[in-house]
């Protein structure tokens, strides 16, 4: 589905990933996992078209529809808009310039509002909500442009552990159910351990490390963060300890 | 102060009024995006650069308006390349331009003593010099800004919103930025001689404010916008020539006590719910 070819890239001068070779393939759910500052949304932004490479390529099947959720920081909420009204934003390039949205594309946003389970929020202003449910807007609005992959900027950040549990079941369901391609970034490897199913490590001066979550034991971790790290299965899920 | 009403029946004060209007509609409606990509500041600095537009045409003997256009394109142009790529000194380059703008402006105008004579003011305007030739072009420049903001507003809205998101979309983000920032400079521009800055930016800024205090949805709040703006456009015109006030500054003014009041009606209507929960 996606072919990251011998990429480089970086910002200001500084070269924060260099000559990656991966795949993602359809139906994945991959994470991509690392420090702050390790490139993790760089490489975010170079999939998704956002950025340029400075060498290699990022080869996708043609008329892949991506569905972005970057973070949050990007939303400026002085905009007065309805949850509905930012979903609908998501039909926008569907549309096309100079049409009005029609019924289907309302359908679509109500479906999208069925799936991310915020149907009872749609007329509720988004500034007016709490960060698990500014999430699922974000989510909805991703789903209602009838993405083949959805692609996630750390959207566990600010969620308490209720909102990012809930968040997470959600996206497992979007994949699970509507066999959505999802790739995931995030800091805290904790979180998404049980969730994607295989992970891409990248860290600040060490070659990047991609395994499947069956892979990962201690001595993988330790290799990958350079200390020690016990893990555990608690009721058949890996618990970081 | 005089009260004589029989003023507001000559046909230049219509044409003034009819010029106030247009603008103080238009500013209103783009005022809102204004006041939501947070580029208060910006428009400003289009209005400063218009203004020397004016200034340049009427110092080298060329179209003032066509000079005021190109000028602000331009500035339109540098403002919109600064902006879509995340410039870091961008805020420092809507200071550098306002004050070269202004400064500039001020000395052709001091250079030519036909300026004064033409009744030019770029601060303050001059709605009593308008001209039928020049409410007509102003009227049809503020028609299809308008109508392009109406047949695109889905993407306008979409693109000030959430950028990257429209742009992952398949939306071409830096396209419909440059037609925002294109169209406001040349809403700016085509009334800048005769509103002048203070009422432009004043129009810009203090009747999307309003619309972003009392409005519940989007539509809504472009709608109060213009009718804020409108209301007291008719009204301070009206006032200015009866008390013999220069007539921006006066609905400039309207517009600021209006807010006032309107914010304080607010705050009083939000304590008295509270205190009956």
């Amino acid at each position: 589905m996606i072919h990251l070819h011998q990429l480089t890239a970086g910002y200001g001068g500084s070269k924060v990933i260099d000559k990656l070779e991966c795949r993602i393939e359809e139906n994945d759910f991959f994470g991509i996992v690392g420090p702050n500052g390790a490139g993790k949304s760089t490489l975010l932004r170079l999939i998704l078209g956002l950025q340029k490479p400075w060498r290699g390529q990022v080869i996708c099947y043609r008329g892949l529809r991506f569905g972005g959720c970057m973070q949050r920081i990007g939303i400026d909420e002085i905009f007065p808009f309805t949850v509905r009204e930012i979903v609908m934003m998501g039909r926008v390039s569907l549309i096309g310039p100079w049409k009005r949205p029609k019924s289907n594309d309302r359908e679509k946003v109500e479906e999208s509002l069925r799936i991310a389970e915020i149907s009872s929020l749609a007329g509720r202003r988004f500034n007016q909500l709490s960060g698990g449910q500014k999430q699922r807007t974000l989510i909805a609005r991703a789903l209602a442009a009838e993405p083949h992959c959805l692609v996630l900027d750390e959207p566990t950040n600010d969620l308490d552990i209720k909102g990012c549990r809930e968040l997470l079941h959600l996206l497992k369901k979007l994949h699970e159910e509507y066999k959505m391609t999802i790739i995931l970034v995030s800091h805290e490897l904790e979180r998404v351990l049980n969730y994607a199913e295989r992970f891409l490590f990248l860290n600040l001066d060490k070659e990047p490390v991609m395994v499947r979550r069956q892979e990962i034991d201690e001595a993988v971790l330790r290799n990958i963060f350079d200390f020690d790290l016990q893990l555990d299965k608690v009721n058949g899920k890996l618990a970081i300890l | 102060m005089n009260t004589d009403w029989s003023i507001l029946a000559e046909p230049f004060v219509w044409s003034g009024a009819i010029t106030a209007l247009i603008t103080a509609v238009v500013c209103a409606y783009f005022g809102v995006y204004v006041i939501l990509k947070r580029i208060v500041f910006v428009s400003v600095a289009l209005a400063e650069v218009a203004g020397l537009g004016v200034a340049c045409g009427m110092f080298f003997g060329v179209n003032h308006q066509l000079a005021a256009v190109s000028f602000t394109f331009l500035a339109a142009f540098l403002f919109w390349l600064y902006f879509s790529t995340g410039h870091a000194l961008k805020e420092s380059l809507v200071g550098y331009v306002y004050c070269v703008a202004a400064a500039a402006a001020i000395i052709l105008l001091a250079m030519n003593p036909m300026a004064r004579a033409r009744g030019v003011d770029i601060v303050s305007g001059n709605f009593l010099y308008a001209q039928r030739p020049e409410i007509i072009v102003l009227a049809l420049i503020s028609a299809a800004v308008i109508t392009i903001q109406l047949l695109f507003a889905k993407e306008f809205i979409a693109v000030s919103f959430d950028r990257d998101f429209a742009r992952i979309c398949g939306t071409n983000s830096r396209f419909w930025e440059f037609i925002l920032y294109f169209s406001l400079g040349l809403t700016i521009s085509a009334s800048m001689r005769l509103s002048g800055l203070v009422y432009v930016f004043g129009s810009l800024l203090i009747p999307a404010w309003a619309g972003l205090l009392l409005g519940r949805g989007t539509i809504q709040i472009f709608l109060i916008a213009v009718c804020f703006a409108a209301f007291n456009t008719l009204l301070g015109f009206a006032l200015a020539l009866v008390w013999d006030t220069p007539p921006a500054p006066t609905m400039v003014v309207f517009y600021g006590i209006s807010l006032l009041l309107l914010t304080s009606l607010k705050a009083g209507v939000i304590r008295l719910t509270r205190a009956g929960a």
